[in-house]
């Protein structure tokens, strides 16, 4: 396993690409998250008065933070494909099955490379809100919320796997890139198409990438406790009214539809010739 | 005593349709340096293809080392099939690293080095692939093919883009390896290449085998003389009274004749000096494996 990870690595240590990808994700999350915390609005002391720097208290830090740095899974997403579509372009998945692997070592050492990024990315996310929430809390549970940063895992492998089933399915980069970018931004306006014709908007919550975005959801506990008097009524009233599914089913639902993304990639692979 | 290095079994491919490889069946044995022959789209490079893993046939089968399709077989195995394939944006070393870890070779960079000499690129080793000439793309495949010091080398065109200069260097190469007893399979349309290195010959056409044999089988048994003497006439009347001889071509300067293998230029000499000839000519000559290749596949 190592073996195959040390491959993967050698393909993209010189590889400016990816490495200036990593950095832009890397330096915009942090300023982001520094940029909201400088804002404010309404007056002190008064129950419209709030501040930025709120979202980045414990525990609501770990909502917070993961819900920013999911609006970059698109970057990943495209850095994924990148580093797939690269293999086919460059001929060199078939050249790595001639050298001696098997192919379905060449699938599982991207599939573990790409766990291997998911983690990384995990991690920084982990520390960066663990330092924010340090800066910013003044006590409050620190980790009661800390299950966000394993759901925020999830919803990376979510969207890895999406990008990486459509790199295998298309091999050509801008092709991948148009289709998964397309598939993320065109999801909302689907949604809402969808919701108006059957006149409901619990069924669309089921959507796949619903289900992937939905993982780390705006934090609107944050939000009704900031604006309410009475935060938890708020709070429950808030939830009934946008959500269908719990986040623990939620959850097990992004698992299922990650196992059909691999499921579905290890199949094309299987019956075509690299 | 020799051992199988290669068994295939009726193998086939077929493309949306089209029968690229027709039930085709080969052996190699241990030490051979076995070409492959055939024009373009015979199905030489499917048939290496399948054999590396790369593509799947559609029935058949083949078995490296007598030890079937199994992965570990590409290991013993070096290999470069149509192009060369590598990252651009890595040197010759970073490409060849990759490689040697697929491989699973033990302290890589000595022989990443000795092999970039080998393939004359070791004072590039440190430029990016993308910056290579078509030919020093073809040196760093060979380089990346003999990395491991495979036992089976296969080749798929090694001498694309080279220069004439390359093409001795590589053919030198080649003849070297096969002298160490390894084993060495040639996909080429240029004959020349083949008869100067190949012991053994399959000819494909239209994904069929045609033909298949040692390197004098398939240039044949025949010997040919070219003869010229003063009186045309008399000489060809001489040929015709002796059965063993045969006109081939008949030009107004000379004649070619057609001998079995076992008559010697001295004796065709000595028959006609017999009969009152004196050859002004008398020039050996076998059958060129482009003639008899040309011939085959018609």
């Amino acid at each position: 396993m190592l073996h195959l990870l040390d491959i993967e690595y050698s393909k993209v240590k010189k590889y400016k690409t990816f490495w200036a990808i990593l950095i832009i994700y890397a330096t915009l999350i942090p300023l982001i998250i520094w940029g909201i915390s400088a804002l404010h609005f309404g007056q002190e002391g008064t129950p419209m008065y709030w501040k930025g720097s709120s979202l980045f208290k414990f525990p609501v830090v770990w909502n917070g933070v993961t819900w920013i740095a999911s609006w970059f899974n698109l970057l990943l997403g495209i850095l994924i494909v990148l580093i797939i579509c690269n293999d086919f372009n460059y001929r060199t998945f078939k050249q790595n099955v001639i050298d001696g692997l098997s192919k379905q070592q060449v699938i599982a050492s991207k599939f573990l490379f790409l766990l291997a990024l998911a983690i990384t990315v995990n991690l920084y996310t982990f520390i960066i809100s663990l330092l924010f929430g340090l800066v910013f809390s003044d006590g409050g549970s620190m980790f009661s919320d800390i299950y966000y940063v394993v759901i925020y895992f999830a919803q990376t492998i979510g969207y890895f796997t999406l990008a990486f089933l459509f790199s295998i399915l298309l091999r050509k980069t801008a092709l991948a890139i148009i289709l998964f970018t397309l598939t993320i931004i065109l999801n909302p306006i689907l949604t809402g198409v969808i919701s108006l014709a059957i006149g409901d908007n619990s069924i669309v919550q089921f959507l796949p990438i619903n289900v992937i975005s939905e993982l780390t959801p705006f934090p609107l506990q944050w939000l009704t406790d900031m604006m309410s008097a009475n935060p938890e009524a708020q709070k429950k009233s808030m939830e009934a009214a946008s959500m269908v599914i719990s986040q623990p089913i939620r959850t097990v639902m992004a698992t299922i539809y990650i196992a059909i993304f691999v499921f579905l990639s290890n199949l094309i692979l299987k019956r075509r010739d690299l | 005593m020799s051992a199988t290095i290669l068994e295939i079994n009726k193998l086939s491919k077929k493309y949306k349709g089209v029968l690229a490889l027709d039930s085709l069946s080969l052996k190699v044995e241990k030490g051979t340096v076995f070409g492959l022959l055939g024009p373009n789209g015979s199905g030489k490079t499917t048939t290496l293809g399948i054999l590396l893993g790369a593509l799947r046939q559609s029935t058949g089968s083949y078995s490296w080392f007598e030890n079937g399709d199994a992965t570990g077989n590409r290991l013993r195995i070096g290999a470069l099939l149509e192009t060369p394939n590598f990252y651009p944006y890595l040197t010759a070393v970073g490409n060849l690293e990759i490689v040697a870890k697929i491989k699973k070779l033990n302290n890589p960079s000595e022989r990443i080095n000795s092999v970039l000499k080998i393939v004359n690129l070791y004072q590039r080793k440190d430029s990016n692939f993308k910056t290579y000439s078509l030919g020093m793309k073809q040196r760093l495949a060979i380089a990346a093919a003999i990395l491991n010091d495979p036992e089976v080398l296969v080749l798929d065109e090694p001498t694309n883009g080279l220069d004439p200069q390359g093409i001795a260097e590589i053919r030198e190469l080649i003849i070297a390896i096969s002298k160490e007893g390894k084993t060495i399979i040639i996909a080429s349309h240029i004959l020349d290449e083949i008869e100067k290195v190949c012991t053994h010959v399959a000819i494909l056409k239209f994904g069929n085998l045609v033909r298949q044999g040692t390197i004098e089988e398939i240039i044949g048994g025949d010997n040919f003389v070219i003869i010229a003497a003063n009186d045309m006439a008399l000489t060809k009347t001489a040929i015709d009274e002796n059965p063993q001889l045969e006109v081939s071509k008949t030009t107004e300067t000379e004649i070619t004749i057609k001998v079995s293998k076992e008559i010697t230029t001295e004796m065709i000499n000595q028959y006609f000096f017999d009969k009152g000839i004196v050859l002004s000519k008398l020039k050996s000559h076998s059958e060129s494996l482009e003639k008899q290749f040309l011939e085959i596949i018609k």
